[in-house]
């Protein structure tokens, strides 16, 4: 910071910003007046000769500064008493005039630098504090884009620490924490929402087979012997049906609260997406031939292993197969296709049945749109766990398509075996 | 299964009840007990021909009872256990359980394991052939010669190797693990992505639709079966 007190008169400002050349140049510049005015002396009087001195010393405490100045003022005294006043070429001086000159000249010196220092130093105080005012502007324009922590303390480390700018910061913060708020209350209403809307959902869905069941069982215990054998036999595989329907919801709910709790161990393991595939069509083979629907799978056979959990990720895909097998009318083609996407594997399952509704669309936004089934709210929790991604959309045909992709990695390398032939013993 | 003996351990009394009453109408005679030390003990007494084990016991690990029957008995083991707990059976089939069933199961598919099991046991015999034959492949093992539609197929030793380890015990589900000590050596026995590989180029080359296997299954999460 510069001194800007200082503004007495006499108080030297040395540390002028041109450095040692300007005293040169202050020594030079009454050297220059000699060399013009030496030629003139017999036509000018040495009143205005003392005047281009004064001139001269002028600007050089305008230009120079205090110091140089005052260097120029008495080299010029000195040089105009040695060049111009008689007796020439001689530094003794008995007029009392001269004596004046010499001081004014001196005291011009003094002011005149002083004044140019203080300007000077106002100047440039002036000058920084525009910079920091634009500093803060900008870094409050900064702050207010700013969306959590980390940022604003990047933002904060490019400008200089101050009292203002840790106002800023400060209220920054506090804005920070109330868009926080604001978010996490917005969340959690949504999820309670949410959570609300799949209990009832699903004490409806439980109780209707238990109702079921529960109804069944007391008419069979109770009146059995009074009906026919063909009624009682279509009452107990009733009871089975609905039995099945339940174990099947009650394994699914128990999937997802295992899932949700973020308790699971993921068991990646080098996997084939073909296997997988394979594996989960063979579980659904009835479901699919009940519904005459034909499932087309076009995996290369050297498409790359991927890892992941091999028993969730076939839950995954017989999930999806299960949904285009219930959605879509009899007789239809589901087809599963893999291909590569940037860093990531996606597998695709694509029908073209009615396609997914609106509502369960959104679930491509919000995540935890459990309303579309369990079923998918599983799928999602799986995909999540394993840093993929699970896409529902409408395909060309208007059929429903769900793509997952997985992160590729980087497979084992495998020891090679030498590919001999196996030596038959014929 | 007439004049078989089976083993049921478990510990629900409804389980028991109407596993009970299918092999009861299947003919077998039927042992029930509801602890490991029970079970144990009547495995020692009445010498059944098949056990059906829950895993989940109260008085101990049902990998326990396993573990003390295969000290004394080779008898089939089919393991009963919940559908997510595969590190269970796993385990299970490792200390040399023969099959597993998650629950809930149906009746007619929990038949038609026992009746698997016990068809594996008694080929057993002295017929023992060296060549097999499962859809259009045959494998002559005394030869080590391959067929396919009578066209001559190629194998490499390892995956030679795989396809009679598995080979041996048709039906039965052979882990990970096993597979890899058999074919790759102990020290492989974590490197299950060379289970995929090569069970993906056996199925290039035997399977009929490598895509949707018949012959070498999947049990994901598990290890492999074959089937005839």
């Amino acid at each position: 910071m510069m001194a800007v007190s200082g503004i007495g008169f006499l108080r030297l400002n040395i540390d002028n910003p041109h450095g040692l050349d300007s005293y040169v140049l202050g020594f030079l510049l009454p050297a220059l007046v000699c060399v013009i005015a030496y030629p003139l002396a017999n036509l000018l009087d040495n009143a205005n000769i003392v005047m281009l001195f004064l001139l001269e010393v002028f600007l050089c405490a305008l230009w120079l500064g205090q110091g140089p100045s005052l260097v120029a003022a008495f080299a010029s005294v000195l040089l105009f008493d040695f060049l111009f006043v008689p007796p020439q070429f001689a530094l003794l001086t008995t007029s009392v005039e001269h004596i004046v000159t010499l001081v004014v000249m001196l005291v011009v010196a003094l002011w005149t630098g002083q004044l140019a220092a203080v300007l000077l130093s106002q100047n440039r105080a002036l000058q920084l504090s525009e910079e920091r005012t634009g500093a803060l502007y900008r870094m409050a324009r900064e702050l207010t884009g700013a969306v959590d922590q980390q940022q604003m303390r990047d933002i904060a480390a490019c400008y200089p620490t101050n009292l203002a700018a840790d106002s800023l910061m400060a209220i920054a913060g506090e804005r920070l924490h109330y868009a926080e708020m604001a978010q996490a209350n917005y969340v959690h209403s949504e999820a309670e929402r949410l959570r609300a809307s799949i209990l009832s959902s699903l004490s409806h869905d439980l109780r209707t087979p238990l109702t079921a069941l529960v109804g069944l069982t007391e008419t069979l215990s109770v009146q059995g012997e009074q009906l026919s054998p063909h009624v009682q036999r279509d009452m107990v595989e009733a009871v089975h049906e609905q039995a099945v329907r339940l174990a099947d919801m009650v394994t699914k709910l128990l999937d997802l609260a295992r899932l949700s709790a973020g308790k699971l161990a993921l068991n990646r393991e080098w996997q084939s997406l073909e296997e997988v595939t394979g594996s989960a069509l063979s579980l659904l083979k009835p479901l699919l031939q009940q519904h005459h629907q034909q499932v087309q799978v076009t995996i290369p056979s050297d498409f790359p292993l991927l890892a992941f959990d091999a028993v969730l990720i076939e839950r995954v895909i017989g999930n999806l197969l299960e949904n285009a097998a219930k959605h879509c009318p009899d007789h239809t083609l589901i087809r599963v296709s893999v291909r590569i996407v940037g860093d990531g594997a996606e597998l695709c399952v694509a029908d073209n049945g009615p396609g997914f509704p609106p509502h369960v669309l959104l679930m491509n936004t919000h995540q935890t749109a459990v309303v579309s089934g369990l079923g998918l709210a599983i799928c999602a929790e799986i995909i999540k766990a394993h840093q993929g991604q699970l896409r529902l959309e409408t395909g060309e045909n208007g059929g429903a398509r769900a793509c997952l992709i997985l992160p590729l990695g980087i497979p084992p390398l495998m020891e090679d075996e030498p590919e001999e032939e196996l030596l038959s013993y014929e | 299964m007439n004049s078989h003996a089976i083993l049921i351990v478990e510990d629900e009394l409804r389980i028991r009840q109407f596993l009970r009453v299918a092999f009861e109408s299947e003919g077998c005679k039927v042992f029930e007990a509801a602890t490991v030390a029970n079970g144990l003990a009547l495995a020692g007494d009445c010498r059944p021909n098949l056990v059906v084990l829950d895993l989940g016991l109260p008085d101990a690990d049902g990998l326990e009872f396993i573990r003390t029957l295969r000290t004394w008995s080779d008898v089939p083991i089919l393991v009963l256990s919940a559908r997510h707990l595969e590190a269970d059976k796993v385990a299970a089939l490792d200390l040399g359980a023969d099959d597993y069933l998650a629950k809930p199961f149906g009746v007619a598919e929990l038949l038609a394991r026992l009746r698997a099991l016990r068809r594996r046991r008694d080929n057993r015999s002295p017929d023992d052939t060296a060549i097999i034959q499962f859809g259009e492949i045959i494998v002559d093992r005394s030869k080590r010669y391959i067929t396919r539609a009578g066209k001559s197929v190629h194998l490499t030793p390892r995956e030679y190797h795989l396809l009679t380890a598995l080979m041996a015990q048709p039906g039965k589900v052979l882990t990970q693990r096993q597979l890899l000590r058999e074919v790759w050596g102990a020290g492989h026995s974590e490197d299950g992505h060379y289970l995929r590989i090569y069970i993906g180029r056996l199925r290039q080359k035997l399977e009929v639709t490598p895509a949707e296997p018949c012959h070498l299954l999947t049990e994901t999460g598990i290890g492999y079966r074959f089937t005839l």
